[in-house]
């Protein structure tokens, strides 16, 4: 800012368009190499051909990279989200004894460590024990601040309550909900999970299927973007509410 | 210091495609509320040279014929996350989404006359492509005269081959199929010095394997000597005119065709003889010449210099020096980046036709989504003075105050201009006088907010430098600058070189809603905008799709608008004369009623009781009293719309030879607290359209916010 | 401008390279099991080397104002990854020499080699979880994710090209080697030093995509150079055997010049050239490539494509760096690209 506290425009290195590339990228001067061009123009080709087809597999891949990217949020990175992975990865490092693998234990430890445990919860919803006519679909609203309309459907004969969290990342993508699994590994998962969207652009729809053997437990797994591997929520289900 | 907590203050003067796209760009909520933007604008509506209204019956009020083209990827973009962000709800708004508000047209056409003094129209549907514009640069594409070329190239493969297929068995195709690797340059020139030289283009085989060969010379054209290129392509139009000549003169619509090949191969010699390729201005390179001056120089012939094809690019640019229709003039680098751009790189469709007016389509929109964000509005506010801070050495030059005539004050607070026509939030055609002090001694004056010569107002406001604003976004049309920008035309040789070459056109419209349609009238093809017909309204677009967006109790059949360039009175008028604007539009009437009783039958034949006299029964009054009582005869067109677009502001940018030179960039920096904003400056396609405005507009942002990136403004960095 | 690409890249080079390897050291002290794994893991990092891309992690980190010590963590990871892509490099080219000294699997046997080559990965990984102490928690993180998508996109580019190989691809063009070269090459030599450089130095990783066209071009510059100098380089002063390239039938850019510019007649012989493994490759065949590449002109035409590429980069450094204050690191890297094409 200047002395006197006026407000000025920012510098720009760049103010005209790039109208031809050829010229901006000629070959360096003598001191390089000593090969004689086939012709002044020649050279000019191979360069202007060389940068046009560098610049566009950088922008294509780049343009890849800011959609996903876009998917992943702005902003340094949230240690919080970083909990399921670290729920999940602890329980399989616990089976490693080996030093080297040590080094994970202690990433996780490190990663844990920091930022609050889990994101916004989410609204518990419960389920009625009833026939054999699945619980009808119940309305379930995501945590402030983006609106994220999401719809529950739990089709189910035991008393089933699903807890969903979604994070605002997950509103442009395609989402995969991976089955949910109970902390005993022994315990069968919950396969017929999935997650998709009533419409273009319409609500998320999170469909859940507890079979009538299932034994009662909390049952978590991830939701996915699909681009991006990333997850963006989680859903947990606690089957057979006690008294 | 001014507190790094508090927003910068931007202050945005206009209304239009420009002004609004910098304020969309500033208020983006990535910013994080870092600028804070207040727009001012005369009058009760924004648009500038985009507005429009809603008059009796609800029916669509324009400045002229507003036309959408395929490739207009910033203009599409914006209007896209605008209409995201918007988030409309399609029950309720009979334009929710931007593919309501937006449809394609891929029907174009010119008018043509025959040597007999025959009218007939050349329409043809441009084939849809991949994509929707809007997209995004197409995957890291880098536009370059090299791949414009080579495309043109392919383009006279297949019309050639188009041509032969017609007329029998399609010779062998050559070797080298497209798109397959290059053959080597020297197998090529080795097979072109053959052709060449045993005269073997004389055959038709020969003909298509040599145009064949054009791709890989040109794709590579470095490797190649340049006479001989120019050779191969002389001999292809010699060769291809003389066995064609037979078939043209049976076939017109062959012609056609012919003039196409003609002009695209006079283009590529010009390209190839003045180095466009390697030349770092790009197609600015023949700034100098006017358009049609380098197709000849380059060897098209004059009729297909004077085809339909080449009035309409004419027509659609207003390119008429002072309105003249025998002076047309655009500069060969805008013509050739204007083709290259709308032919090759249109995406979905060629001409995308909006389906309320464009006040409805974009400008009520971009409202709704920049106050929702934050961004204010004062209406009735004209900029009359950019007063710059006095010159001191230690100072650099900036702008110090602004100052304002409020036309009208608003009664409580802020003024809301929309109105809800069934469903749509619409501009109207008069202020809400209800909204303004004293509104009704106002509408009794006959106050006229848009009028450059109504100077009445309720007082003068001055804003300053720091206590007011901090940083200027001026929006203005061209034509306002040299009464708006005096200190900086006085002081500045570069602004003062500016208004003098860079040059504005007036223009008229007039638009008729008749009882009868298209084919009705006896236009036997289907219905579109067509160009390069007579002067003036050389441009008839049918818009009857409009309709069901009005009000109509008794629904007109059909719609029709027309526009052109309008000249300057041949007695030169003082423009500060507050006749003027009378007798321009008085002007405007007269040419319609003529063009109505004289030319329209050329497009429909059922419009006429006899020579000379039009069916003015036809047209349709909104306001036909319940008796039936309306005027009769010519009288009869006075219910109807018309209107002569002389407000300084709302003159349309021409694009003149060796102008491009004298534009200013939004990017420059000269003054350090205030920049450019207008399909006049320097904005990569300098040249009268949305796109070049919405594009400026995205500059004048980065010039303050260093956002949106350069390489986002597609076709910013461009021949 | 060429003078000082002389004195000051190798100069800057030499300073960063020694304090990343004193570094180096206590991450290679040998523990159990000795002779099997910790002894060959040593070997590679211990032989030297150009040591860029450290230097230009650090340089940049210093360039956006941190200290030698909070990149050299980062840049001693970075080393060790390094290391590990030559060994497995090595194993899969099945080559015999490497620094003028046998390579791990001549040496060892494929199989230790290639285990050696992972506990170089988990020694870097070792470097980076250390970060957590000079940089903090959130920024050593942050730097793990860089590191993570830098390995990812290096182990798919050479995926990519091994592919290559495998299939006997013969109708490569330019692009194909230019996006192989920008995952398997630029990311883990020039992109990630560049970014993890600027987020130490900046503490935020806003904008680090900028670096992305940077260190794409200067990295598939240097690649290029790099592969022309395997056909003419010096033997004593270059690392790998010389003609190696030709022998493993790698793409390069090359090659893939003389694939599309051959005679029917000679891309018959390069294909089946290409086609055999390894050993049944004769020296004949391999200098026959090599003369036809010279009849061709390809590496001509690489050395043109190089020079582009350099002065894209040097293009893109320009405007990258520009706001930055005028350090030796910021002249380092601005020289970077004059640098690579005139090394040998």
């Amino acid at each position: 800012m200047s002395h006197d506290g006026r407000v000025k425009r920012p510098h720009l290195e760049r103010r005209n368009p790039l109208r031809s590339w050829s010229t901006l990228f000629a070959p360096p001067p003598a001191g390089g190499s000593e090969d004689e061009a086939a012709g002044e123009d020649a050279g000019d080709d191979v360069v202007t051909r060389s940068v046009e087809l560098g610049y566009r597999v950088i922008d294509d891949w780049m343009r890849q990279g800011q959609r996903a990217a876009r998917r992943l949020g702005q902003g340094p990175y949230d240690p919080a989200s970083f909990t399921q992975d670290v729920q999940d990865l602890t329980a399989r490092i616990a089976q490693h004894a080996s030093d080297l693998f040590g080094l994970w234990v202690e990433l996780f430890e490190m990663a844990a460590a920091g930022g609050p445990r889990g994101g916004a919860p989410g609204v518990p919803v419960s389920g009625e024990p009833n026939g054999a006519s699945p619980s009808a679909p119940i309305r379930a609203a995501a945590p402030a601040p983006a609106p994220l309309a999401v719809r529950i459907e739990v089709t189910s004969n035991i008393a089933t309550e699903v807890a969903l969290d979604l994070r605002p990342e997950a509103a442009g993508g395609h989402l995969v909900a991976h089955e949910l699994r109970a902390a005993d590994p022994e315990a069968p998962r919950l396969r017929e999970v999935e997650i998709t969207r009533d419409g273009e652009g319409g609500p998320f729809v999170a469909r859940l299927r507890v079979p009538d053997d299932q034994p009662p437990g909390i049952y978590n797994g991830l939701i996915l973007d699909e681009d991006t591997s990333r997850p963006v929520g989680t859903l947990s289900v606690r089957v057979g509410v006690p008294v | 210091m001014p507190d790094p907590g508090q927003p910068i203050r931007v202050i945005v003067i206009g209304g239009g495609c420009a002004a609004m796209t910098a304020a969309f760009e500033l208020s983006r909520p990535e910013h994080g509320g870092r600028y804070q933007v207040t727009l001012y604008q005369v009058g009760w509506r924004l648009g500038g040279k985009g507005a429009s209204g809603r008059g009796p019956s609800g029916r669509i009020e324009e400045h002229g014929l507003h036309l959408w083209m395929g490739w207009y990827e910033n203009a599409f973009q914006l209007m896209r996350e605008c209409y995201d962000e918007l988030g409309r709800d399609p029950r309720s708004c009979p334009l929710a989404g931007w593919r309501d508000a937006f449809v394609p047209a891929p029907l174009t056409g010119v008018m043509e006359r025959s040597p007999e003094g025959e009218w007939a129209p050349f329409l043809s549907a441009l084939p849809p492509t991949e994509g929707l514009p809007g997209d995004g640069s197409a995957r890291g594409q880098r536009f370059t005269v090299r791949d414009y070329m080579v495309r043109s190239a392919a383009l006279l493969r297949t019309l050639f081959e188009a041509i032969w297929r017609d007329g029998g068995p399609s010779p062998a195709r050559p070797a080298s199929a497209p798109g397959a690797q290059a053959p080597a340059a020297s197998l090529v020139v080795e097979t072109v010095t053959r052709l060449l030289s045993y005269g073997e283009l004389a055959s038709l085989a020969g003909l298509v394997q040599a145009v064949a060969l054009l791709e890989p010379m040109l794709g590579a054209l470095g490797s190649y000597p340049q006479s001989l290129v120019l050779r191969l392509l002389d001999a292809v139009g010699a060769s291809a005119r003389q066995l064609l000549e037979t078939r043209l003169a049976r076939d017109p619509s062959l012609r056609r065709v012919w003039q196409v090949i003609d002009l695209t191969l006079a283009t590529l010699r010009g390209e190839v003889r003045f180095s466009v390729m390697t030349d770092p201005r790009g197609f600015d390179a023949v700034d100098e010449y006017d358009c049609r001056e380098w197709l000849l120089l380059n060897g098209a012939s004059p009729s297909s210099v004077d085809s339909g094809f080449v009035r309409g690019l004419y027509d659609l640019g207003f390119s008429y020096e002072d309105g003249d229709p025998d002076r047309p003039s655009i500069s060969a680098a805008q013509g050739l980046r204007s083709m290259v751009r709308a032919f090759f790189t249109y995406r979905g469709s060629f001409f995308w036709r909006m389906q309320a007016g464009m006040g409805d389509v974009v400008f009520a929109p971009l409202y709704e989504v920049l106050r929702r964000r934050g961004v204010r509005f004062e209406f009735f506010h004209r900029l009359e003075n950019v007063r710059l801070a006095a010159a001191r050495p230690d100072e650099p030059p900036h702008v110090e105050a602004l100052e304002f005539d409020v036309q009208a004050e608003i009664a409580a607070g802020e003024y809301h201009p929309l109105v809800d026509l069934r469903g749509l939030p619409c501009w109207p055609a008069v202020p809400d006088w209800a909204q303004l002090v004293d509104g009704g001694r106002l509408a009794t004056e006959g106050r006229d907010f848009e009028s450059f010569w109504d100077r009445r107002s309720a007082r003068r406001r001055t804003l300053r430098v720091t206590r007011d604003f901090d940083l200027v976004v001026l929006g203005v049309g061209l034509g306002a600058v040299p009464y708006v920008c005096r200190e900086l035309v006085a002081r500045d040789a570069r602004w003062r070189a500016m208004v003098e070459h860079v040059k504005t056109v007036a223009t008229q419209a007039f638009q008729v809603w008749l009882g009868a349609d298209a084919r009705a009238l006896g236009w036997p093809e289907p219905t579109t905008a067509v160009s390069g017909f007579v002067e003036p309204f050389d441009t008839w677009a049918d818009m009857t799709h409009l309709l069901p967006r009005e009000d109509w109790h008794d629904a007109p059949r059909s719609l029709a608008y027309f526009c052109s360039v309008l000249a300057e009175p041949p007695v030169p008028l003082d423009r500060s004369d507050p006749r003027y604007p009378a007798l321009q539009r008085a002007a405007v009437r007269h040419n319609a009623v003529r063009f109505l009783e004289r030319d329209v039958v050329h497009l429909w034949p059922n419009a006429q009781v006899a020579p000379g006299e039009f069916r003015w029964d036809l047209l349709v009054d909104p306001r036909e009293a319940a008796d039936g009582a309306s005027p009769a005869g010519s009288a009869r067109f006075d219910t109807q719309f018309f209107v002569a677009n002389v407000n300084p502001s709302d003159r349309y940018t021409l694009s003149l030879p060796g102008t491009t030179a004298y534009r200013i960039s939004p990017l420059d920096g000269t003054y350090d607290n205030l920049t450019i904003a207008g399909d006049w400056t320097d904005c990569g396609f300098n040249a009268g359209c949305v796109e070049a405005a919405v594009m400026s507009g995205r500059l004048a942002a980065h010039a303050i916010a260093r956002s949106p990136a350069l390489e986002d403004i597609v076709g910013y960095d461009h021949p | 401008m060429v003078a000082r690409a002389e004195t000051l890249v190798p100069a800057v080079l030499e300073e960063y390279g020694s304090l990343t390897r004193v570094a180096l050291c206590d991450y290679l002290r040998p523990r159990h099991p000795r002779r099997q794994l910790y002894g060959p893991l040593a070997d590679y990092p211990r032989r030297g080397g150009r040591m860029l891309r450290p230097s230009l992690c650090i340089a940049t980190a210093r360039a956006f104002g941190a200290t030698v010590e909070d990149a050299l963590r980062t840049a001693v990871a970075l080393e060790l990854l390094h290391n590990a892509f030559l060994v497995h490099d090595d194993v899969e080219d099945e080559s015999e020499e490497r620094r003028g000294r046998p390579t791990l699997n001549a040496l060892h046997g494929p199989a230790i080699a290639v285990n050696a080559g992972d506990g170089l990965v988990l020694l870097g990984l070792r470097a980076l979880i250390d970060n957590r102490r000079t940089l903090g928690q959130r920024l050593a993180l942050r730097v793990m994710e860089e590191a993570e998508r830098m390995a990812r996109e290096s182990v798919e580019g050479q995926a990519v090209e091994l592919g290559w190989r495998r299939d006997n691809a013969t109708r490569l063009d330019d692009g194909d080697y230019l996006e192989m070269v920008l995952k398997k090459t630029c990311w883990y030599t020039t992109i990630y030093p560049s970014r993890v450089g600027a987020l130490i130095g900046m503490r935020s990783d806003h904008d680090l995509d900028r670096f992305v066209r940077f260190g794409f071009f200067l990295g598939a510059a240097f690649q290029i150079r790099d592969d022309l100098l395997n056909l003419e380089g010096d033997p004593a002063r270059y690392g790998k055997e010389l003609a190696g390239d030709l022998w493993e039938g790698k793409r390069t850019l090359m090659l893939i010049h003389l694939l599309r510019e051959a005679t029917p007649r000679e891309e018959l012989r390069l294909r089946d050239f290409l086609a055999v493994p390894r050993a049944a490759r004769r020296p004949t065949d391999v200098a026959w490539v090599r003369e036809r590449m010279d009849a061709h002109s390809s590496l001509d035409y690489a050395r043109r494509v190089a020079h582009a590429l350099a002065g894209a980069a040097q293009h893109e450094g320009a405007a990258l760096y520009r706001g930055l204050p005028d350090t030796r690191d910021r002249r380092f890297i601005e020289a970077l690209p004059a640098w690579v094409l005139a090394r040998s």
